[in-house]
């Protein structure tokens, strides 16, 4: 339908359609631009963008933990912290940005100030917690930025410390297991992208989006180590040496059946949660990376071999010289001087005399192979860095006293492990097992991978084995090692006097010693083997028998008391004590009555409940003390370990069937 | 032959309406645009200023919607005519709202004199003179044709001039450049349609561009920017920041887009995304496609009202419908062209989509007064099927 239409001057016709072409002109030209923006310069574009709203930065994963060997944590990383970087470039306000963040961090403005002219970036503070981290972003500060931290925390302190060891800051290990295992127990840190914006904050939803989906942590590392024998051990060891002087002590127990280490107590002790608190030396498991010469203990070795080799026997009698005896190039004391002893005294008595003629009995090779057949000269491999081999000299290099020096301990340098594994041979029947530490490493999400025990190789018959033994027991029973001995408990076990190494001048020390005493429990059904070491004991004596047997005994009964209470002697009976100590509790009350005498338990609490009069505690083994109010109908709270020091209420008081009687205990090893 | 009756009754008249629903559905589509993209490009900006709520600038936006389309409907339903009568009204309120505006106090946040509070609402009274304009242009344009004395009108034409020269500096004093550029290209388009000869409008520009001089020297920033845009024909890198972060964003949405709410350039690195720069915001997160599809949906809204325009041939409405399309396309031009480096920088709202108050409101309300055009040139068309009646 054409309308007709009154006609336009042709001149506003034209300028209405060069309207339209100048405004299609545009419309092409965006057209255009477009292609050539999006289409054809997309890639530019797109990296000048990536380029300027795209970072990323490495995330630490939460490490691997360590564990017992039923599971217990040992070091655990702990909740995130954070570190707060700064990047110059991307402030201009570093002043206000310094004074505000004086507010969070414990830094002055002047520090924080001149921190942040580090180009290109410089971490501001380190170990920040959350609720700091959120507050400070909150801020919306130009160039600060945050990174996750892994921190390590080790609930349990000191125990086992040497061998759990600790991490840097950076979580990364630099001792004991966290060191050997650092590549297991490591979570790859991811590398987290995320987006800026143009105020150089990173942009959260985007970010919080990429860190959910990050899995995958560092594998768990389960250790031998029983952390409740482990506390006994520590707390025994520190009881018995506490008040002695001494450089390093050490006990190490270990499962003769299994070769799993249960626990290793070293003194001086630290916490890997502030390894930054002690040196060096005491941080490190010296008790495997550190050698000295085992002296005396060693001398196992010297008769096994020769009982092995049938070179003597048990009963053979060996001249000791009367205490002084020369070999080529030395001559060689007893303490005591002795004369014709059996091989079974030459042990007890530790003769050195009589160990070197034992010896001298074996061919040189043979008694080398020996040595080298209990693991000698060897590293155990028990997956720990830094561990040493010792140094067991070559054959063609022993020279004229070199034999009868190896007999007695003296110019071999072992650790402390390999001679406890020389023990659990004896212990287990003549099988060196490997010594385990690792007990297994669980992958999260995969299966557990388990190291089993390994027997390395058959060393001594079973009859030597036995033989020795018995030997062992006789050293317990009347040699040198009688301060070790337990009422009512079989024990087999070696004193060690070894004079210390002078490594600056490479000779002995003339009076400096290491005390040691190695042996296992219960001998006739053996659980443990034990070793104790005391690294140069400096206040009076310094014999094996007289410094380390006593503190084997002590911590041989609390680990005994603790896991097979059978074993030691039942307690006494009432009656039994009653009568014992009535007279020394007659005298010691006169002296502490007064006091006690003001309690009197006739409240009406305690109006109908029988009344039975407190036994006399002081002196018992708390152990005892425990089982005897515990017979009594008592109960008991206890406190201390060792022997009863004080008690409430007093002896003799009557008092209510089921108070809850206070006992404390000290140990008295040394108190006398 | 023709069924459909010229009564105008509907009834009768099938289903054809009156209304032009291509310009409707085009400025609908804009709007709808309009509301998606000032969401995801304020979503941050909005969380940051209204502590963690994402959606506070955008219902602010759809609040201002819903009065600019009610104005809208008002305006399509009232006879245009009405305008004619209120014009010298209109233009007399707009200076007054013009003074006031530079003899107020700013306002707090406010980079120049812009803005009016009137209610509680932020008034920007050279968005009301622009259309005032227009309208009086047009009720002039119309006296001095009906006029026959060719020195009247000469005169008359001068006193417009006049009248346009005053709104101008009173726009840039505010200052408000872009703005009086748009009202200058509108004006100059409607002396141009009017048949003011070639020579007189070329004779103008000189001095046009002293006054462009005067502003120069007085804003020396507009030079700069200038510079910026003339080196970065050659080498874009030599952009300044804001035109890079503008091509980046339009640059890297390649042919689709990184999709709705995945734009990088709006957190913070373009100036006010969810205004001035909307339009490299939808070519960051629609691509190509979509940009040529929002194009295209301008291209139909400014082809529909130009329709309107030529179709009402010479008269009041010819001029209001052609001064209403050619500032609806100039603010379309400017806006895109700025985003995408093709013009000097500065800073103008995409009509109908850009977050934004007075202009949002007005775009709309113009867009009433075209339908009621064209609603009147339908009527007529049925009731005299041969042409309007001759005067």
């Amino acid at each position: 339908m054409n309308i007709p239409r009154p006609t336009k001057p042709a001149s506003v016709k034209n300028r209405e359609r060069f309207l339209v072409i100048a405004f299609l002109f545009f419309v092409a030209a965006f057209a255009a631009r477009l292609a050539q923006l999006q289409i054809f310069e997309q890639e530019r574009w797109r990296a000048l963008a990536d380029d300027q709203t795209r970072g990323a930065k490495e995330e630490a994963l939460p490490r691997g933990e360590i564990r017992d060997r039923s599971g217990h944590a040992l070091a655990v990383t702990l909740p995130l912290t954070y570190a707060v970087g700064f990047r110059p470039k991307d402030c201009a306000a570093k002043d206000s940005v310094a004074q505000i963040l004086t507010e969070y961090l414990p830094y002055s403005y002047e520090t924080l100030r001149k921190k942040m002219d580090i180009t290109p970036f410089t971490y501001l503070s380190r170990k920040v917690d959350w609720l700091k981290k959120d507050l400070i972003e909150e801020r919306r500060l130009p160039g600060i930025e945050f990174y996750r931290e892994a921190r390590r925390g080790y609930p349990e302190g000191s125990a086992a410390a040497t061998i759990v060891g600790f991490t840097d800051i950076q979580g990364k290990g630099q001792e004991g297991i966290e060191l050997s295992l650092d590549k297991l127990l490591h979570a790859d840190p991811v590398k987290a992208e995320f987006w800026r914006d143009a105020r150089t904050n990173t942009v959260p939803a985007v970010m919080s989006s990429d860190m959910e989906s990050l899995t995958g942590v560092g594998a768990h590392a389960y250790l031998t180590i029983d952390l409740s024998l482990q506390r006994v051990l520590d707390r025994a060891l520190a009881q018995a040496l506490d008040g002695r002087v001494y450089e390093k002590a050490c006990a190490i127990l270990v499962d003769p059946w299994t070769g799993d280490i249960m626990a290793l107590a070293t003194l001086p002790t630290f916490d890997p949660n502030h390894p930054g608190d002690v040196s060096d030396t005491t941080r490190k498991c010296w008790p495997f990376t550190d050698i000295y010469d085992p002296g005396s203990v060693f001398k196992i070795v010297t008769v096994s071999a020769a009982l092995q080799e049938e070179a003597v026997s048990r009963s053979t009698m060996i001249d000791c010289e009367g205490g002084s005896y020369s070999v080529p190039g030395k001559v060689i004391h007893d303490a005591h001087g002795y004369g014709e002893l059996s091989v079974d005294e030459v042990l007890a008595k530790s003769s050195n005399i009589g160990c070197a003629k034992i010896a001298s009995r074996l061919p040189v090779q043979t008694f080398y192979d020996w040595i080298r057949k209990f693991g000698f000269g060897a590293r155990c491999d028990i997956g720990l860095s830094g561990e040493t081999a010792g140094i067991v000299p070559r054959p063609d290099n022993w020279m004229g006293p070199t034999r009868a020096n190896l007999a007695m301990g003296q110019g071999v340098s072992v650790n402390v492990l390999q001679m406890t594994m020389a023990f659990a041979t004896i212990a287990n029947g003549g099988t060196l097992m490997q010594p385990r530490l690792i007990k297994a490493i669980e992958f999260p999400g995969e299966e557990v991978f388990e190291y089993s025990p390994a027997p390395l190789r058959r060393v001594l018959t079973p009859e030597v084995a036995s033989n020795l033994t018995q030997m062992l027991e006789l050293v317990v029973e009347e040699g040198t090692g009688k301060a070790a001995k337990i009422e009512g408990v079989k024990l087999a076990g070696k004193t060690g006097t070894a004079q210390k190494v002078n490594l600056a001048e490479k000779c002995y020390y003339e009076k400096r010693f290491v005390s040691s005493f190695g042996g296992f429990f219960p001998s006739d059904d053996p659980k443990y083997v034990l070793m104790v070491v005391v690294d140069d004991p400096r206040d009076g004596g310094y014999y094996g028998g007289q410094i380390a047997a006593p503190v084997f005994k002590t911590v041989a009964e609390e680990i005994l008391a603790l896991r097979f209470p059978e074993k030691l002697p039942p307690p006494k009976k009432i009656e039994e004590l009653a009568s014992k100590e009535e007279e020394k509790a007659s005298e010691i009350d006169s002296s502490e009555t007064d006091s006690a005498e003001v309690f009197v338990f006739d409240s009406l609490l305690y109006a109908n409940v029988p009344k039975i009069p407190m036994p006399q505690l002081s002196g018992l083994p708390l152990r005892i003390a425990a089982s005897t109010l515990r017979d009594l109908g008592l109960g008991a709270q206890l406190l201390g370990n060792g022997r009863v020091t004080s008690q409430f209420p007093p002896a003799g008081l009557l008092v209510p069937v089921g108070y809850a009687c206070e006992v404390q205990a000290t140990s008295a090893l040394f108190a006398q | 032959m023709n069924y459909s009756l010229p009564y105008g009754n509907r009834r009768f008249s099938g289903t054809r309406t009156t209304l032009d629903l291509p310009l409707l559905a085009s400025v609908l589509a804009l709007c709808v645009v309009g509301i998606v993209f000032v969401f995801t490009s304020s979503a941050v900006h909005s969380r940051l200023q209204f502590h963690g709520h994402s959606d506070i600038i955008v219902s602010r936006h759809v609040a201002r919607l819903a009065i600019g389309l009610a104005a809208m409907s008002i305006l399509a339903l009232v006879k245009f005519q009405l305008l004619h009568k209120i014009a010298r009204a209109l233009m007399v309120i707009s200076l007054v709202g013009l003074i006031a505006v530079l003899l107020l106090p700013k306002l707090p946040d406010a980079t120049a004199k812009r803005w009016l509070m009137i209610f509680g609402f932020s008034f920007q009274p050279a968005e009301l003179a622009k259309y005032a304009l227009i309208a009086y242009m047009a009720r002039r344009f119309t006296e001095i044709e009906d006029c026959p004395f060719p020195a009247e009108r000469t005169r008359k034409t001068l006193g417009v001039l006049g009248l346009v020269a005053l709104v101008l500096v009173l726009v840039v004093t505010e200052p408000n450049l872009s703005m009086a550029l748009l009202i200058a290209a509108t004006a100059t388009a409607l002396f141009f349609l009017h048949g003011v000869p070639i020579k007189w409008i070329l004779m103008a520009l000189p001095i046009a561009g002293a006054g462009a001089g005067v502003v120069v020297l007085i804003k020396p920033y507009m030079l700069e920017r200038i510079r910026y845009f003339l080196a970065a024909i050659t080498d874009p890198l030599a952009a300044s920041f804001h035109v890079k972060q503008s091509l980046i964003a339009v640059g890297q949405g390649g042919w689709l887009g990184l999709g709705l709410g995945q734009s990088t350039q709006k957190h913070f690195y373009l100036p006010e995304p969810y205004n001035d720069s909307i339009f490299s915001i939808i070519g960051e997160e629609i691509g190509f496609v979509g940009s040529m599809l929002v194009i295209l949906l301008f291209v139909i809204l400014i082809s529909r009202s130009w329709r309107i325009a030529v179709r009402a041939q010479r008269g009041f409405s010819y001029y209001l419908a052609a001064g209403i399309t050619v500032s609806l396309a100039c603010s379309f031009i400017v806006n895109v062209g700025v985003n995408l480096a093709v013009l000097p920088a500065t800073g103008q709202p995409l009509p109908f989509v850009s977050f934004g108050g007075t202009s949002l409101i007005m775009s709309l309300s113009a867009v009433g007064v075209l339908l009621n055009i064209a609603r009147q040139q339908a009527k007529n068309e049925r009731w005299f099927p041969n042409g309007p009646p001759q005067p």
